[in-house]
This record gives C-alpha cells, structure tokens and sequence, in this order.
C-alpha cells in the first residue's frame, strides 16, 4: 500500500494538473508548460478539492468517514476526467511541441553546469533520506498530528478535543475548522494504512520539499531563462539557504527540515515562490489557485492571506512599471 | 495603534537579533540597487521592485502594524517576513554576483571562483546563526519513545478506549500524537499557551492544580498545600496526596503515571489516597513500575 500510495501521491496531482492546464489554455499551453507547473498546478487542486468536500462535510455534519469516501470519489472522477480530456485532447500544441518536450529541446548543458545540477540532485536527495529517516518534527503551537489521531479515533471531525481526547464544551472557531490539512492526512492515512506519524512526519515533509524546489526551478526558468549556470547556481544556493536557515521557525529552512506538514511551510515553500512566478509571467488564474489552496490550509482573514497581498503588490508593481517604464529590456519569455 | 506599532517594531529587533538572513537580504537589494545593469528583463525589475516594496512595508513600523492586523492576532510579527521573498532574492542576488564576476574577472581561472564559493557559503553559515540556538528540544524523541513504550503498557490488555491518563508533563505531550484512543486530563495547551488559539475551551482550576501538583511533585508539602489553595491546617491534616489523587478520579481519571523518583512517602501518600478512593468506588487497583515510572490502574 505504502508503494501505492507514492505512486498515487506521484501521478494524481499530475494529472489533474496537466488536465487542467490544457482545458484552461486550449493547446497553446503546451508551449510553456512544464513538468512542474503541472504538477504544483494538481497539488493546489488535490486541497481545492479536499478543502470543498471538506467544508461541505463540515456544513453537513458528516462523519469522517463520509469525508474520506466523498474524497476519494471526488479525486477519483476528477483524475478520469482529466485523463479523458487529455487523450480527446492530444496533440502538438501550435508551436510542434508536446507536453514537456520544450524542456528537453533546449541545448545541452557544459560539464560544469551538469556538476551544478547533479550537486544540487545530490543535496536534494540527501535532505529526502534525512527527512524520510528522521524522527525530529516540531509541534510547538500546532496539533496536526493529535488532530489526525482524532479523526481517525473518533470518525468525527473537529467534536473531539484533540489535546485531550474529550468532547468540546464550547467548540473551535470556524476558520480553524475549514483548514484541510487533517482531513486531508487523515484520508490518505486511512485510505494507504499508512502510521500517521510516518505520513505526517515523514512523508508529507518530502513531498513538501520537493514540491517546494519544482517552485524555486519553475521560478528559476522565468528568471533566467536558457541560462542553465544562474538556474543551477540559483537552485543550488536555495538548498543551502534551506540548510542552514533553521536558526527559527519561520524561516523556510526550519519550516522544511522539521515542520513541513504544516499549511505554513506549504504557504512558505511552494506557495508564495509559485504565486510570484506566476505573478511575473501574468498566470492570474494560477495566481487565484494560490490564493485559494492558501485559504484552505492556513489560518487567513477571511480567505486573505500572503498570496493575495503578494498578487496586490504585484500588480502594484506592474501597473507602476507601465506608468513610468525604466530602460527599455529584453522582454525574455518564460 | 501605539501598542501594535510598538510590537512591530520590537518584532523587527527580535526578528534579526538571532540569524542575519534579512540583513543578506537587504545588502543583495542594496547591491542590486546598485547595479541596476544586471536587472535585465522586466521579469527580474518586476521582482526587485516587489521585494524592495515588501521589505519596506515589513519593516517600517506603521505599516508593518497594519499588516499585522491584516494577518490577524493568531500570528505574530515575524511571520509577515512570509510576505518577503528573502530565500528567492538571496538566492537570485548569488547567481547574479557570481555570474557577473566570473565573466568579467575569473573567466579561466579556477582559483578564484572557488574562493568565491567558499566565501559565499562561509557568510550564509554566519549569517545563519552559527550557534543555532532554535532547534528541536534536545531529548524530545527520547520522550516520544518513552511514551511510546508507557502507552504500550497502559493499552496492553486491549481495553484502549476508556482510558483516561494523568501522568507527568514529558508523558501526556505526546500520547495524543501516539494514539487517538486514550483520553487525557489535560492536554498541551496546559503549558503551550499558542495551542489555545485553536479553541474557546479552557481548563478548569482544580484540572490546573493537578498539573501543577504533578510538576512539583518532590517539593515541600507547605508550599504544594498553599498553591493548591488549601488552608494552613489542612496540611498538618492531609497531605495534598489525598486531594489531588480525590480530584483526578473525580475528572475521570483511571490510569495515574508518577516517576519513580519521588519519595517513599510521597509514594506511600499516593498509595493510600488511591486504596481510600478505591474503597469507596469498588474499583481494582493494580501498581506496576515500568521504565521509570510507577503505573497505577483503576478498572
């Protein structure tokens, strides 16, 4: 089941990605898009979808249970969709170019950036394997993992107290209660059989991870483009800063290393970075993915998180920059 | 306003007291300020501007109070650093630097883009605070596994859906995490005061006492007596053994953990206090000792 689960983990979030990527661009999407936008696009899908069966069973007080079927039908019906749109759909896009291909067409990379890519590779693996090996997670002011056990235990969600094990007197607050995340462990938990403090603790943090440097190289190619030796230098610098930067709990290093089953490092790590890619290349309805996936994972007012300021001030920015336009630039496509 | 103000600013002092990643941050935007040149595309003048008006407004104080509001009270200052992409423009800022000095110094040599590296990881070390202060509480997993083996033993007959534990501080932080099924007195929000953010619930004063009374087990009876609001006499009447041991099983309490290191007397007190409770109740009481920790069970 656990290898199962990987795989599921691996292909659902990119096929609803690159479905929805196709239905919403029409084929001149195959120009552009990437591996990465595909998948970071399923990703910010799969808690979509969570975060609407999740509040509807919430509005309907519905058992745990209940969520978690409903879930998986949901996804389940959503990725046979996509696919279907996918094979009606196929064929080069207009510029010749298939999914993806564009990325493997470009020039070949010098010895010297192929070591700057393996370096990187090699890093990121390594904090993989510390991740998927480690025991260290830190809870300090949060309680996902008392609240999967909850779930779970109980087959309610949010009428037991998690740090206790009792009945609420009074309750949680609604915009606790919206958050996904426990639903969403719980499901997975429930569904692969998998311990939750292994999917919690380990898994989720690596996925995290990973999902995180699909943003930072997705941004890396908007920055610079064809220039593999700032792309891998960028890259490369971002895993050390990851490394090193445990010196707090927000920073994005300890956020990765020791929490990254939280919605703030999800926000931090994947969703922040991928909100101001698609900031910069124009994707507003990417950028409203990021702003809705934050909302279901993360304590916001009223739905308005980092993201939403992060697009405001971008388009601050943008509409400045028409007004008074600097030296006239290369306007590099992405 | 001015308390808000104030928190935002001292937020800041605290934010770069520990680590120097925003101070990196600042002299990568300085020197891009600087060079102006390598912001070639309007992609990478977009995102500088971003960053410069992020920083700004996290950094001076009023607007950085607004936006503290904006982020609502359930956070505090250092997260609205979030909004600044310090990773992203350190990162970018290295790439750029580097890019530019090898074209135009070091193209052929080896040496000196080396010495580079080396230079440049050495400040990102310092600037992360080389002593590393904020790290997982040393022994945490050492107390997961001894939790991990108590629970073992408390739900080792099968019967794990009506326990309710009260046990010391060290045990009770992780049981939840451990198991869904067992209840406990009180939760993590007894000590980790950001936990109560997420409920309107609160704990009631005698659930207090107990966690108090537990975490001071071994201190002087006057002193445990008077924390625990009792009048002077009482203590030369009953120990505080009775009280605490009368009010746990009055909240539900049937599985008591209590470390090995208190005294004979303290153990004999609980001891008696459980045995008269017990009488009382009909209940079978049953004490093992198991990796440091004396069990009492109450079925």
């Amino acid at each position: 089941m656990a290898v199962i689960l990987w795989l599921v983990i691996a292909l659902v979030p990119l096929i609803l990605g690159a479905g929805s990527l196709r239905i919403c661009n029409g084929k001149k999407c195959y120009n552009d898009m990437r591996f990465t936008d595909a998948y970071l696009t399923g990703i910010l899908l799969c808690i979509g979808l969570a975060g609407a069966v999740h509040v509807i069973c919430i509005f309907m007080d519905c058992l745990f249970s209940d969520f978690v079927r409903w879930f998986g039908i949901v996804t389940a019906a959503a990725v046979i969709g996509m696919l279907l749109g996918l094979v009606i759909g196929r064929g080069k896009g207009p510029e010749g170019n298939y999914l993806g291909r564009k990325a493997f067409r470009e020039g070949t990379y010098t010895a010297v950036q192929q070591g700057v890519f393996f370096m990187f590779g090699l890093l990121v693996v390594l904090q993989a394997v510390v991740l998927l090996t480690g025991q260290s997670i830190y809870r300090e002011g949060d309680m996902t993992l008392e609240t999967v056990n909850t779930f779970l235990a109980s087959n309610r969600i949010w009428e037991v107290n998690p740090l206790t094990g009792q009945a609420y007197d009074i309750g949680v607050p609604m915009r606790i209660k919206i958050l996904v995340l426990p639903s969403l462990y719980g499901a997975l938990c429930k569904i692969s059989g998998v311990p939750v403090q292994q999917l919690v603790g380990q898994w989720i943090p690596v996925i995290v991870l990973l999902g995180g440097y699909f943003a930072y190289s997705r941004l890396a190619r908007v920055l610079f483009g064809a220039d593999a030796s700032k792309r891998g230098i960028f890259l490369l610098v971002v895993v050390l800063l990851f490394c090193a930067g445990t010196y707090m709990d927000v920073m994005d290093g300890f956020g990765v290393l020791f929490a990254g089953y939280r919605g703030t490092t999800i926000r931090n790590v994947i969703l922040v970075p991928y909100t101001i890619c698609n900031c910069l290349q124009g994707k507003w309805k990417s950028v409203l993915l990021c702003i809705l996936a934050e909302a279901c994972i993360v304590w916001t007012l009223y739905g308005m998180g980092i993201c939403l300021l992060t697009a405001v001030l971008f388009l601050g920015v943008h509409l400045y920059q028409r007004r008074f336009p600097g030296k006239e630039a290369v306007c590099r496509s992405s | 306003m001015q308390e808000l103000i104030g928190n935002a600013w001292r937020g800041w002092m605290d934010y770069i007291s520990d680590g120097k990643y925003a101070v990196l941050f600042l002299g990568v935007l300085c020197w891009l300020w600087l060079k102006k040149d390598s912001l070639k595309s309007v992609q990478e003048r977009r995102l500088f501007n971003f960053s410069v008006l992020a920083a700004v407004l996290v950094i001076f104080p009023v607007s950085a109070a607004a936006l503290m509001l904006y982020q609502t009270r359930f956070y505090d200052y250092k997260w609205l650093w979030s909004l600044v992409p310090v990773t992203i423009m350190i990162a970018y800022g290295s790439a750029c630097i580097y890019i530019e000095s090898y074209e135009k110094h070091w193209k052929g040599k080896l040496l000196k883009p080396i010495g580079w590296i080396a230079f440049w990881v050495a400040v990102v070390l310092v600037c992360s605070g080389l002593t590393g202060k904020f790290r997982i509480e040393e022994g945490t997993n050492a107390e997961m596994e001894k939790a991990a083996i108590l629970l073992d033993e408390l739900t080792e007959d099968g019967n794990n859906h009506n326990i309710c534990l009260w046990a010391p501080k060290e045990i009770m932080e992780h049981i939840r995490a451990l198991s869904g099924n067992v209840e406990l007195l009180y939760g993590r929000n007894m000590w980790d005061a950001a936990l109560n953010g997420y409920a309107y619930d609160t704990y009631d004063t005698e659930v207090i006492k107990l966690y108090e009374w537990m975490e001071s087990l071994g201190e002087p009876h006057e002193a445990v007596m008077e924390s625990l609001g009792e009048p002077e006499e009482a203590v030369m009447k009953s120990p505080p053994e009775n009280l605490c041991v009368q009010t746990a099983v009055f909240y539900g309490v049937n599985r008591m953990v209590f470390p090995d290191t208190i005294s004979g007397e303290i153990l004999g007190n609980i001891e008696s206090a459980i045995a008269a409770v017990s009488e009382g109740t009909g209940t079978i009481v049953k004490r093992e000792a198991v990796d440091g920790y004396y069990i009492f069970r109450l079925d």
